[in-house]
């Protein structure tokens, strides 16, 4: 059972305690929602998923399990080997590198261990990068491989020779982080307010992406402020996150009374 | 230009003197001896005539060639110095006074008529409620006759006399300028105007500026004028030390508008310790070569320093001035400020400093300078240096130079507005972010200033 | 007149001076990369009405090298453009200056010059140096300059390693991307691969 398995979560940034002990289980193929009002601790809980330096694990009960792999006390990196992805509210622009350029050289880096010395030389040198391999896939396949979830996500291929975010407006942000998550393959995906900003179609455009996530065996986790994507994607299960605390679990019916309610009588 | 005034102070030292023409042992000691000073001040300036013939004059900035230092006086009392009627001023200053709303009294007093500045009252009672919070405000004659322990403490100590040639020559003839001490916590909430306590001594050429900034305090001190001071001294040559105490906050505002017959040569300099703030306001618009770059020394953790300046440079004018930061603890900041205006022929320069040291990590600078170019004949220059020795850094740096926007006049014209009145009102805009950090009158009067001088109608 | 020219640093001290008459184009990029060092002494005067210059250094610095480079952008004459960008990379105890000066003659009117520069610092020893310069003599004209100096980003490589990219790849990637947004500027494909190549040889 690949379950990923979060106890007694405690998370510090800069000395403040923000998350106070989350707990809950992701079986794979499950869709997740994580719901609650500004300052609730939602993007922390995302950031500290992925093990981003800034977020302090301060209790030694705390864990992060996927399957048997306690991935706690691993670095981003590692994380993301083990099968964890992290698509991001506000990506910073990396300008100089391209969305095919990234995507080639994470997925090497994920899902093969090339020797050192070829790494280098396949990411810099454009004639070894012809020779470039990971997981049995060539250059080329790879490459009609992200076309084709691009084409999917209806983000033109012309994206993908750009720097990566440089320039990109948030929907096309998204739907880029959207697309890495569709490329790279986790086990484990972790959305961050990606109904944030985003046109209709947009947003149904994603709905499906989560949906083909599903149907994948991917287990999903959708942080979402304003709810909006839930009209797109059915989670399986809705966690409501207050004050850093999951003040209530239940099935997408709570989704739907907070709808209506809002978190007043939570506060 | 032919000044001589009378100008009577009610000040101990009532009559006429002047040293020698010339510089030398002996009048150096003879100013030392008027004042009556203690040995180590009369060694020390001793010695820093002994720097001041060593040293060479620098071989960038300004053309200083002109300069005869054997045909200066080196210490006059101020009674020399202005027109005795207000009649005897030239026609422009009378003009610019007017036009810009001096106060009437101020009127009087920069034009010498008035034997005192009636702010000398306003001083007395400014003074009362200093003292009461501890606060010392006094001209550096008195500070040094009063507080000898505190000066010879920091005396030289930001800027040592060997610095530069120009430091070297203030730390041995000067005279003058004003001694600032606040205590431990003690918050100034009224800017301190060096013309409150003018006296004699304020005017110098070689005015020589202390203040002290004890831990957790606050001040801000003004001095200048944007009105144009008139003098017979070409030579001007000040030294400004700050020390700014861990967790407090000085700023520094500057204006002036020396005469074209200046040479305004003026070594500026901050310590930061812990947690302490600088903030110099400098602008230039008079003399004939400025040459002036207020430094901040950042030494201890989250220092942080911040130059605002602007220079403007009309006919026959040359504004090399700008700012030094240097960074020598971690997580300090810097930011510089540059506005300059060039017109008539004028040429302003920027010249900075940004150096970090090995262990200034995470420290961060940021430079921007602009400058604006009225028409053909004037000139615009910019000369910064960075010097990077940390890799945990961020240092930025960029300027821009250009004439007034066609796009910017077309639109201001298109909605009724002259030519003229148009240039001003972009220049006005140009210069904004900085004039409004200084205090309202200066504010006021400067913005006044740059409208006449783009109309033409003053020097 | 359009041209291109790709120079590689091969010898210590280098002075090259190129004079663009009447509307000539020329885009130069230089590139110092096979670890000696260097001073190299760029001058271009802008002569002819119309003449354009685009200069590109690319420089890697490592070891203990000494590398200078020092450019003169000169426009003397009128709707005359300029625009340098020097980017540099230092490893180890590599050390670089750079200085540059922009200057705009009395009779250059209408004319644009633009010159960057940035350093990035690979190594706690490495030492950074930038003096860039205008001097403009006259009003109708547009210029700008700046240098940043700094270390690699570390949002952009958490933003990598969040990818599964480990940190000495996500490094090269970086550095790479430094400099392919300046090589992104030349319009010829082959010249971009043989930019790169020279760029990346010694590695």
């Amino acid at each position: 059972m690949n379950n990923l398995q979060i106890k007694n979560l405690h998370v510090e940034v800069e000395g403040k305690e923000i998350l106070k002990g989350i707990s809950f289980e992701v079986a794979s193929g499950q869709v997740h929602a994580v719901m609650g009002p500004n300052g609730s601790g939602k993007s922390t809980l995302a950031y500290a998923l992925m093990g981003h330096p800034l977020y302090q694990i301060t209790n030694h009960k705390s864990q992060i399990t996927i399957g048997n792999k306690k991935i706690i006390s691993l670095s981003t990196e590692e994380r993301a080997r083990a099968g964890l992805y992290l698509a991001m509210q506000s990506p910073i622009a990396i300008p100089g590198v391209s969305v095919m350029q990234l995507l080639r050289t994470a997925y090497q880096q994920i899902h093969s261990s090339p020797k050192k010395s070829e790494e280098k030389q396949a990411i810099q040198n454009p004639v070894l990068a012809r020779r470039w391999q990971a997981n049995g896939m060539g250059l080329s396949e790879f490459t009609s491989l992200v076309k084709k979830y691009a084409h999917t996500l209806r983000l033109d291929e012309s994206f993908l020779g750009r720097s990566i975010h440089d320039g990109f407006s948030g929907g096309e942000k998204k739907k880029v982080e959207m697309l890495g998550c569709l490329v790279l393959a986790p086990k484990f995906a972790i959305f961050d307010e990606i109904d944030t900003g985003l046109d209709v179609d947009a947003l149904r455009v994603v709905g499906k992406g989560i949906d083909f996530l599903r149907k994948r065996n991917v287990g999903v986790i959708v942080i979402t402020h304003y709810n909006r994507i839930l009209r797109y994607v059915t989670p399986d299960v809705v966690h409501v996150l207050v004050d850093g605390k999951i003040v209530q679990s239940g099935s997408k019916e709570l989704a739907k009374k907070i709808e209506k309610e809002g978190y007043a009588k939570y506060l | 230009m032919q000044n001589t005034y009378k100008y009577n102070f009610r000040k101990p030292e009532n009559y006429v003197f002047k040293s020698k023409i010339g510089l030398d042992q002996g009048v150096v000691e003879n100013i030392s001896a008027r004042k009556n000073e203690l040995p180590w001040m009369r060694q020390f300036r001793l010695r820093a005539l002994r720097q001041f013939y060593r040293k060479p004059l620098p071989e960038w900035g300004g053309d200083l060639n002109p300069i005869n230092f054997d045909n200066i006086f080196y210490y006059i009392s101020p009674t020399d110095k202005k027109v005795s009627r207000w009649e005897d001023l030239p026609e422009e200053i009378r003009d610019t006074y007017d036009r810009i709303g001096i106060p009437e009294a101020e009127k009087k007093f920069l034009s010498g008529v008035s034997a005192q500045y009636e702010s000398e009252v306003v001083y007395k009672s400014i003074n009362a409620a200093l003292q009461k919070k501890g606060v010392v405000f006094l001209d550096m004659d008195s500070g040094l006759r009063e507080y000898p322990q505190i000066v010879k403490q920091y005396f030289g100590s930001v800027i040592p006399p060997g610095d530069n040639k120009f430091a070297a020559l203030n730390s041995s003839v000067w005279s003058g300028g004003s001694f600032v001490y606040v205590p431990v916590g003690v918050h100034v909430d009224l800017p301190l105007q060096a013309y409150f306590r003018i006296n004699a001594a304020n005017m110098g050429q070689f005015e020589r500026t202390l203040i002290i900034a004890e831990e957790g305090s606050f001040i801000h001190y003004v001095e200048g004028c944007t009105a144009p001071m008139y003098t017979t001294d070409s030579l001007h040559s000040a030294v400004v030390e700050i020390i700014v105490k861990k967790g407090a906050r000085v700023r520094y505002t500057t204006i002036q508008n020396w005469s074209n017959n200046v040479y305004n040569l003026v070594t500026k300099r901050a310590r930061v310790e812990e947690e302490g703030v600088m903030e110099w306001v400098d602008g230039n618009l008079g003399s004939k070569l400025t040459m002036k770059y207020p430094s901040v020394y950042l030494l201890g953790r989250k220092a942080r320093g911040e130059i605002l300046s602007i220079a403007y440079a009309g006919a026959g004018q040359h504004q090399d001035v700008g700012a030094k930061a240097v960074h020598l603890a971690p997580e300090t900041t810097s930011r510089i400020i540059s506005k300059s205006i060039s017109r008539g022929g004028g040429r302003t320069s920027y010249r900075g400093l940004v150096q970090v040291y090995p262990g200034a990590t995470k420290s961060k600078s940021k430079v921007v300078c602009d400058a604006l170019l009225l028409d053909e004949a004037s000139r615009s220059d910019t000369y910064p240096t960075m010097k990077i020795d940390e890799q945990d850094v961020t240092i930025e740096h960029e300027a821009t130079v250009s004439k007034i926007g066609d796009e910017q006049l077309f639109y201001l014209q298109s909605r009724g507005i002259g030519k003229t009145q148009a240039e001003s009102m972009i220049v006005n805009g140009f210069i904004e972010p900085i004039v409004k950090e200084l205090p309202l009158e200066y504010a006021v009067e400067l913005n006044r200033l740059i409208q006449l001088q783009m109309e033409g109608s003053v020097g | 007149m359009k041209s291109l020219i790709i120079h590689e640093t091969k010898k210590e001290k280098e002075s090259l001076e190129y004079i663009l008459k009447k509307n000539s184009q020329l885009t130069l990029v230089l590139v110092v990369s096979k670890a000696i060092d260097a001073d190299i002494h760029v001058v271009v005067r802008l002569t002819g009405r119309g003449a354009s210059v685009n200069v590109i250094g690319l420089v890697i610095g490592r070891g203990d090298n000494k590398i200078t480079i020092h450019t003169e952008q000169i426009h003397e004459a009128p709707e005359t453009t300029s625009n340098l960008l020097v980017k540099a990379v230092l490893f180890d105890e590599a050390e670089f200056a750079y200085g540059g000066i922009i200057r705009i003659e009395k009779n250059a009117q209408k004319s644009d010059a633009y010159q960057k520069n940035e350093n990035l610092l690979l190594s706690g020893d490495a030492h950074v140096r930038s003096d860039p310069a205008l001097e403009i003599l006259t009003n109708d004209v547009r210029c700008t300059h700046g240098s940043t100096t700094g270390k690699l980003n570390e949002d952009q490589l958490w933003y990598l390693a969040s990818r599964g990219i480990a940190r000495s790849v996500a490094a090269q990637l970086l550095v790479d991307g430094f400099f392919e947004s300046a090589i992104a500027k030349i319009s010829d494909t082959i010249s971009k691969e043989k930019i790169r190549r020279i760029l990346w040889e010694t590695m």
